[in-house]
């Protein structure tokens, strides 16, 4: 299959993932391209369903991000603390998605925004239909308190 | 019926992934019990406020840094691979066809020797000298 054709199709859906998982532009614009990047690379055939495909690499690439940033961000949180006060606050609910743990997080994105299937999100992170229920009700109670504490 | 229980089946239902079973259990519930009732109702204000967060779409700059991508690295690399294998195959007919028996041992005359002499407790190692080539072979136990 065409690779342009795909990155036409499916750059927003992996975008939106991206975004949901970073927030932040710049570095989902960058993750984006790292991610369409390594699908050229790889050798792509047989591949039955895109979007899993995709999102399984988009995922290994976030992860990635952040394993390589950790020691960075250590260091820069002190500017990073004060830069956030700075910013004017942004809706609750983002917040409150920011504060999540990356596997509640991820599913919340998965399900929410990217409107995924339990099995379809399952299939993604490599775990349990059982898993993803139980960690989507997880993530609620916890945005539910971190609302209702904000408030 | 309890509260916990019903709780945990409260996220899949507003995902519509319970079973029949399920949804009655929980419909039945949340008709008695307004604690949980009101639980439901956050959860779902909460995927309503989620799917209204406005997600930007990739820019145009990362777009065209994409899919101008391809043309510029991908095909170089394709081409450089299939070059470097084309020239290791060529290689690989070729050399043989000058190698005779003396510059294979001189070349090499050391190791040669060494492992000539070598034997490990688990394997023997023969060498035959046959034409052009020295076949090797191996005897007397597994790797």
């Amino acid at each position: 299959m065409n690779i342009e054709k795909i990155f036409l199709d499916y750059s927003d859906y992996v975008f939106k993932y991206i975004y949901g998982m970073v927030q932040n532009r710049a570095e989902a614009d960058d993750l984006l391209q790292d991610t369409f990047i390594k699908v050229m690379k790889a050798s792509n055939k047989d591949i039955r369903n895109w979007k899993s495909y995709l999102l399984t690499i988009a995922r290994n690439t976030v992860y990635d991000h952040w394993r390589k940033r950790k020691n960075k961000y250590n260091l820069d949180l002190f500017k990073l603390k004060a830069k956030e006060r700075d910013i004017e606050l942004k809706l609750d609910i983002e917040r409150g998605i920011k504060k999540l743990s990356p596997k509640l997080k991820e599913v919340i994105i998965l399900r929410e925004i990217n409107k995924m299937e339990y099995q379809e999100i399952a299939d993604v992170l490599g775990i349990e239909k059982g898993t993803v229920k139980s960690r989507l009700s997880r993530a609620r109670d916890e945005l539910k308190d971190f609302l209702e504490g904000s408030k | 019926m309890n509260c916990e229980y019903i709780k945990e089946l409260l996220s899949a239902y507003i995902d519509a992934e319970l079973d029949r079973a399920d949804i009655i259990k929980v419909e039945e519930h949340i008709e008695e019990c307004e604690k949980c009732k009101k639980i439901l109702k956050k959860y779902q204000n909460i995927s309503l406020s989620i799917c209204s967060i406005e997600i930007p779409k990739p820019s145009e700059k990362a777009i065209k840094r994409i899919i101008m991508f391809p043309k510029r690295k991908v095909y170089r690399l394709r081409k450089l691979a299939v070059g470097a294998s084309f020239l290791v195959l060529l290689g690989a007919l070729i050399i043989p066809l000058f190698q005779t028996e003396e510059n294979i041992v001189q070349e090499n005359p050391k190791e040669y020797y060494i492992l000539k002499e070598e034997k490990t407790p688990y394997a023997e190692v023969h060498y035959e000298r046959e034409g052009n080539f020295i076949l090797t072979s191996y005897s007397g136990g597994s790797f």
